[in-house]
């Protein structure tokens, strides 16, 4: 189990992260989701032992470490890096023997092979990396974080080199993997989609600090703030003036919020009148923006199955359900 | 962030002030006493130093310029007569040495040069009977000197103009601008901070050259060190000629890089495309060719042709057991100091990496800073700093070993002038190492000693490799420096075709400068080779 109590770090006296707590229990696979630049790889690297200056307690299973030179000797960490990091000039089995560099001879070879099997890239054994596609790299990168038997697995944007239709297969394999090996896996991404569907929980980042940590599905349906609402699902805020207009009660530090997919707009008449800016056809659905006339021309976005009889320059209403309305922090 | 001092951060610092230690004792002498001698040297020939000196760089400037920033404007904007062989035989003027074309042009043009005698022959006439140019005068040095350093000005602006200007170049094409417009509002103002970085280093260069100023007999700051130096016997004077250079040299320096800070014309995409060539036909195909061979001709093909021809006729006279051992001593000079040179840029551009602060990138600026004063300097430099340490020497520990005059303190000089080009080959091979495999190594529990042998040292081999043949042609081609430091008759290539020219043995002298060539194409080849196989 990690868990990380009280983080913080700076750089050149700049504070980039402060007060960072969260757990990962094993088997657990946590993403940590932020914009670029947040801070996200920083706490993976902190948790490896690279950056060794920080603030507050990183604790991996009974051991706690702050700011002290402890790599993975202490650690039991096993790192997927963004680019992989396999060593150009080294072959598939070279790459892998190289983690297992205090082992004799005979067990290092016995370790490789295992690896080789247990990742599914036998065949590969001799291949120089150039040779092999972005999926069969990733692999050996896992077999060789995977080595040493690492209790922990930090993978840093790890689908970010992958296609779409690998990417998708080798999350499924990635989930498993963590899953049968009951490891503690920490995933930083700027996918939202990504860190939907592969964790168990999600921490959001902003400002330096982790805005919201809990259960992806509970996370999506119950956003605490604009900011998390806006990174995970497309959301349109609704004008307070609006909200009492249909009765609901709204203080000064709220905002109402709508999906942008739970907004229908039509020629039906309803109390909100809205104008028609854009129509764009996207692939399975329509984008329209509005403009709400009577509600200080506030424009929203609104996705749409179906446009008919709705054209650009129009005038039309919009069709809320109440019950899909939530109200959070600003 | 932590700064653990480590064994490879001190060394760095002990080398550094060892390497910079030179300049520093050429910086004070700017401020402390001089001899009897500086007085009379201040009022006679000082005076004439700096003329001469602002008179080669303005001169070298101008022709290097209207050589370089023709060609390359000719070669990267259109498709004409012979243009793909001069994308490179322009460049050839860098293979021989410019003392070596001085030599050459000295004795094809002279009074009584192979030139002059077999036109005069077919004119009939006698000297004073014809409008002579003199090639043996400081109009000829510059001459001499840009048709050799060209090439500086020729490669920056030719990349500039090639890649960076492309997408400037082709939207100024889209207004309908004729090409002479185009030329003239927008590809020469474009062009002028790769100009002056061009001509910044070819001036540099003549303004610290020994070889051709010596043999033409023009009187400039370093042929001063010389005078002063072996003449009179006076290191303080000399240093202080040498120091007044350095000054000069580094107010170059700030100047350029004070004009690049401000004035780079950058393109403003990221990926830069290769300029969409206009084919020339007819007379303007043929002026472009004339405008192109023009500098090459009388840049390499003329001087190479001449040098062949005396090589032939020379060569078994000059080349006996003494020439052999000339050769030797070169050879082992240029291996032994490639080799260390390449070992201490390593150990430098590991130490930035491996550390990551401010004081570890600063002490290799301060290294490289070496590459930019004149070898002369360096070597009055290198003569004070020994001369102390060997007076410190034998004052406490009575030993009668001195380091001046010995292949030390050559091969200390060395170092102190190209550990530059080592380190950035070096800064150019880890900047392609990603620090994740840093990173991995660390957290596979992988030590430094292993992550350093069994990944930096595979993935820099070909740095290493560039680093030692680059420094290798350097020393191998180095004069003013090897003449000051070198021990009693200990004689290298370039020495000896010196030597050679100021006994008027102009057709022997080729027989070393030929050697000096061919070891130089051999390593570049070598060195071509190589990269392509790395690639």
């Amino acid at each position: 189990m990690v868990s990380i109590e009280k983080f913080g770090i700076s750089f050149n006296d700049t504070k980039i992260l402060e007060n960072i707590s969260f757990d990962v229990k094993p088997g657990e696979i946590v993403t940590l989701l932020g914009s670029s630049g947040c801070g996200k790889t920083t706490i993976l690297r902190s948790i490896a032992g690279l950056q060794k200056e920080h603030e507050g307690t990183i604790c991996i299973g009974n051991e706690c470490v702050s700011s002290k030179k402890v790599y993975k000797k202490d650690r039991e960490v096993g790192y997927i890096f963004q680019d992989y990091a396999l060593f150009p000039h080294l072959n598939v089995h070279e790459n892998i023997s190289f983690a297992l560099y205090k082992l004799s001879k005979k067990k290092k070879e016995k370790r490789v092979d295992e690896l080789l099997e247990q990742f599914n890239i036998v065949d590969h054994k001799y291949k120089q990396i150039h040779q092999l596609s972005g999926g069969q790299q990733q692999r050996v990168a896992i077999a060789r974080a995977m080595a040493n038997n690492p209790k922990i697995l930090l993978l840093d944007e790890p689908f970010s080199n992958l296609d779409a239709m690998l990417r998708y297969k080798t999350k499924i394999w990635l989930k498993d993997l963590i899953k049968q090996m009951n490891l503690s896996a920490i995933l930083v991404t700027h996918d939202k989609k990504e860190a939907l569907s592969i964790s168990d929980k999600i921490g959001i980042i902003n400002d330096k600090k982790l805005i919201q940590f809990d259960n992806a599905k509970k996370m999506f349906e119950n956003p605490n703030s604009l900011y998390v609402a806006n990174f995970l699902c497309e959301v349109n805020e609704l004008p307070n003036r609006y909200i009492k207009d249909i009765g609901l009660n709204i203080k000064e530090d709220k905002v109402a919020i709508i999906k942008i997919d739970e907004c229908k707009i039509s020629k039906d008449k309803s109390n909100c009148k809205v104008k028609i800016l854009d129509i764009s056809f996207c692939g399975e659905y329509y984008e329209l923006v509005l403009n709400l006339l009577d509600y200080d021309n506030t424009d929203m976005i609104v996705k749409s199955h179906s446009i008919e009889n709705l054209n650009i320059n129009d005038e039309a209403f919009m069709h809320i359900d109440k019950k899909d309305i939530k109200i959070i922090d600003k | 962030m932590k700064n653990s001092i480590s064994k490879i951060k001190i060394s760095s610092f002990i080398l550094t002030l060892l390497i910079s230690a030179p300049a520093i004792i050429i910086f004070l002498y700017l401020f402390i006493g001089h001899s009897d001698n500086w007085q009379h040297l201040k009022e006679t020939l000082l005076f004439t130093y700096i003329f001469n000196s602002l008179y080669i760089m303005v001169g070298v400037a101008i022709l290097t310029t209207l050589f370089g920033f023709t060609t390359a404007y000719l070669t990267s904007l259109y498709n004409f007569a012979f243009s793909k062989f001069f994308h490179y035989g322009l460049i050839l003027p860098f293979a021989i040495p410019t003392y070596i074309v001085a030599f050459i042009y000295g004795g094809m043009f002279n009074i009584t040069g192979t030139v002059t005698t077999f036109i005069l022959d077919i004119l009939d006439k006698d000297l004073s009977e014809v409008v002579f140019f003199d090639i043996m005068s400081i109009e000829g040095a510059i001459l001499v000197m840009s048709l050799v350093l060209y090439p500086y000005v020729y490669l920056i602006c030719k990349t500039y103009l090639s890649f960076e200007s492309a997408s400037i170049i082709e939207a100024a094409k889209t207004f309908n601008l004729s090409s002479w417009q185009i030329f003239k509002k927008v590809i020469l103002p474009i062009s002028r901070p790769a100009i002056v970085a061009g001509v910044t280093l070819a001036v540099m260069e003549a303004v610290a050259d020994f070889g051709v100023m010596d043999y033409f007999g023009v009187n400039t700051f370093v042929t001063g060190i010389f005078k002063t130096w072996f003449g009179m016997g006076s290191v303080e004077d000399a240093a202080k000629l040498a120091s007044i250079l350095m000054s000069f040299v580094f107010l170059l320096i700030i100047l350029e890089r004070i004009q690049r800070k401000n004035k780079v014309f950058k393109s403003s995409g990221k990926d830069f495309k290769p300029i969409e060539k206009e084919k020339l036909t007819g007379i303007k195909s043929f002026l472009a060719f004339i405008a192109c061979f023009i500098p090459f001709f009388f840049g390499f093909l003329l001087p190479f042709i001449q040098l062949c021809f005396w090589f032939s006729i020379s060569y078994e006279d000059i080349i006996d057991e003494d020439f052999m051992t000339t050769l030797y001593q070169t050879l082992s000079l240029a291996i032994s100091s490639a080799t260390l040179i390449t070992a201490l840029a390593l150990l430098f551009v590991y130490n930035v990496r491996k550390h990551q602060d401010k004081t570890s990138s600063t002490l290799t600026q301060i290294v490289k800073l070496g590459y930019s004063i004149p070898g002369a300097v360096v070597a009055v430099g290198i003569l004070s700093f020994f001369s102390i340490l060997d007076k410190y020497v034998i004052d406490l520990f009575s030993s009668t070993f001195i380091i001046s005059g010995t292949i030390i303190a050559i091969i200390f000089g060395y170092c102190v002038r190209f550990l530059a080009i080592s380190i950035n080959n070096f800064e150019a091979g880890f900047s392609r190492i990603p620090q994740t495999y840093d990173d991995a190594a660390k957290i596979l529990d992988v030590g430094e000693k292993t992550t350093f042998v069994k990944i930096f040292i595979p993935l820099l081999k070909n740095s290493a490799f560039a680093s030692f043949i680059i420094v290798f042609i350097e020393v191998i081609k180095e004069l003013p420096l090897t003449m000051i430091l070198r021990p009693f008759n200990y004689d290298t290539l370039p020495i000896l075709a010196l030597e050679l020219t100021q006994q008027s043995q102009i057709v022997e002298s080729s027989v070393p400068s030929m050697f000096i060539i061919l070891i130089g194409m051999v390593s570049v080849i070598l060195l071509a080779k190589n990269m392509n196989k790395a690639q």
